[in-house]
């Protein structure tokens, strides 16, 4: 057994560990908001998005303020996306593609002036041994903070994405239940950055929502399994990683993308069935 | 403001506009609906029938008044008017019960941090006992047919205790025996003193089961009963001359 003991037995990879654990609880609670609404690609372009936060951060303060960065590129996203998809003429799709570009655009140029950039690669890939204990109380008051606003928004959320026009005329403020998801999506993303890194990010938050989808019919049991299936994957990944001395961030993806083909196939029968029922 | 009307005014809509940048989906649109009236609003699809009603449940910019019991309510939230979409514009693979979705519209009694009383659930169990929907409360949306969807929505209206209903287009893809039924509970909400719009482009049952209709075609076209309005003259202005060919006389 000492190949499952041994990737925890040193101070750093138990830091580690429950860094994983915590993007593991924290990804699938806000993915399954994101998969729900059909939104896969936005969280695909904040972790892109990101990107020129944590480059303009690092430029201007150095490696201890790129979390700093990050969030407040979330902020910006956030806060953009809300103010211009008010515009009818063009959809949301398009404003979420051309602020994620010209983000990710920004944090391009400065990686590419910056002499030294290794702290910045990372960023974009993860780099489970440079988790410090601060990093970890961090990400733990981030996710408690985040689980705890999805508990309280949970009737609000479920309203204002399967009916948002009927939400809104009984009292739901639409508009801000959808800013505040975007910066519980910008939170997934920091709590990303030293684990799977700001580009694999999108796996976590998606494939274990997804995978809980093909299970579950409901919105609990779906968060639920899906943060089973995220921090089973993050420490599965993990330990692989250990093991094939590969990077962490896309063993833990590719552990939770193999999850998903494995519940997809065997979900197959069941909904050939159904699909055999309703014809 | 108030409108001069009858005590017994729900609903009232004064020179009724919208505009989708330079088209004018609907212009002048003004009519009165009285409590526990059902209501036929008729015409072909691009009409603005479900315009309308987005209108007078203040989902879209619009010109003009709405009225509700004489009451002006331009810039209020109308949470005494429940419009009901219709199946398509539904995501009806959504993971949502029809107890959880009934119990949605209690939602205006209380803030976003609270949670349903039991108030809301006896509500809730009420509206769903109305609608002959008791024992579907923990069912998937998704697995009801398409007459229990209706159902299901219209427990949500009578659980946010709303007094005017607008359904889109509640008839469509519902075979004949289940239409009866919601006609049958449509008059029995009628008859609780609730205000029903229902939208329709089926004429045979427009002249069958309405007692007033309301022909649309970007603005008023004709109202009255359906003898009066599923004239030729009014047919044609709405449907224009291809309808004379399919609308049953009797």
């Amino acid at each position: 057994m000492s190949w499952l003991v041994d990737p925890f037995t040193s101070g750093f990879t138990q830091r580690a560990a429950l860094t994983c654990v915590l993007i593991g609880v924290l990804a699938p609670t806000v993915g399954t908001w994101i998969v729900l609404r059909r939104l896969a690609y936005l969280g695909d372009a904040m972790s892109h998005a990101t990107v020129g936060g944590v480059a303009v951060a690092f430029a201007i303060g150095g490696a201890s303020s790129i979390v700093v960065g990050a969030l407040g590129a979330g902020i910006v996203m956030a806060l953009l996306l809300a103010l211009l998809s008010a515009n009818r003429r063009i959809g949301q799709d398009a404003v979420i593609g051309v602020i994620e570009s010209a983000l990710f655009a920004i944090g391009v140029i400065i990686i590419s002036r910056l002499e030294t950039s290794r702290e910045l690669t990372h960023v974009l890939f993860g780099d489970l041994l440079t988790v410090r204990w601060t990093d970890v109380w961090l990400n733990l008051g981030l996710t408690v903070g985040s689980v705890v606003v999805v508990t309280l928004l949970f009737g609000d959320l479920r309203m204002s994405t399967f009916d948002p026009a009927h939400a809104s005329q009984v009292g739901v403020r639409v508009q801000a239940v959808q800013v505040v998801l975007l910066l519980l999506l910008a939170i997934t993303v920091v709590v990303s950055l030293r684990t799977v890194g700001t580009l694999m990010s999108v796996a976590m938050l998606i494939t274990p929502a997804a995978t809980a989808r093909l299970i579950t019919n409901d919105v609990r049991s779906m968060t639920f399994i899906g943060i089973a299936v995220g921090v089973i994957s993050s420490l599965v990944g993990f330990v692989a990683a250990y093991h094939l001395d590969a990077s962490p961030g896309a063993v833990i993806a590719l552990t939770a993308a193999m999850v998903f083909a494995i519940v997809y196939a065997a979900s197959l029968p069941r909904r050939m069935r159904h699909h055999a029922r309703a014809a | 403001m108030t409108h001069s009307a009858s005590s017994s005014q729900a609903l009232a809509a004064e020179d009724l506009g919208v505009s989708y940048g330079p088209l004018a989906a609907l212009h002048d649109v003004s009519f009165e609906v009285g409590r526990g009236e059902l209501v036929g609003i008729i015409g072909p699809n691009g009409a603005g029938k479900s315009t309308m009603f987005k209108a007078l449940a203040g989902f879209v910019p619009h010109r003009g008044e709405v009225f509700l019991d004489g009451v002006c309510c331009h810039h209020r939230q109308r949470t005494s008017i429940a419009f009901i979409p219709q199946r398509a514009d539904l995501d009806l693979d959504f993971p949502i019960t029809v107890g959880e979705l009934v119990l949605g519209g209690r939602r205006r009694f209380r803030r976003w941090w609270g949670r349903p009383t039991s108030t809301d659930r006896d509500a809730a169990a009420m509206a769903l006992a109305e609608v002959d929907l008791a024992g579907y409360a923990n069912r998937p949306i998704g697995t009801l047919s398409g007459g229990q969807v209706q159902r299901a929505f219209l427990a949500r209206a009578l659980a946010q205790d709303a007094d005017v209903l607008l359904l889109d287009e509640a008839l469509s893809g519902v075979d004949a025996p289940t239409t009866e039924e919601l006609f049958e509970l449509f008059d029995r909400l009628a008859a609780r003193g609730v205000t029903i719009l229902v939208s329709t482009h089926d004429l045979a049952i427009a002249r069958r089961r309405f007692h007033r209709c309301i022909a649309l075609n970007r603005t008023v076209q004709g109202d009255g009963p359906p003898s009066v309005v599923l004239d030729t003259d009014i047919l044609d202005a709405t449907f224009g001359s291809a309808a004379r060919a399919v609308s049953p006389t009797r």
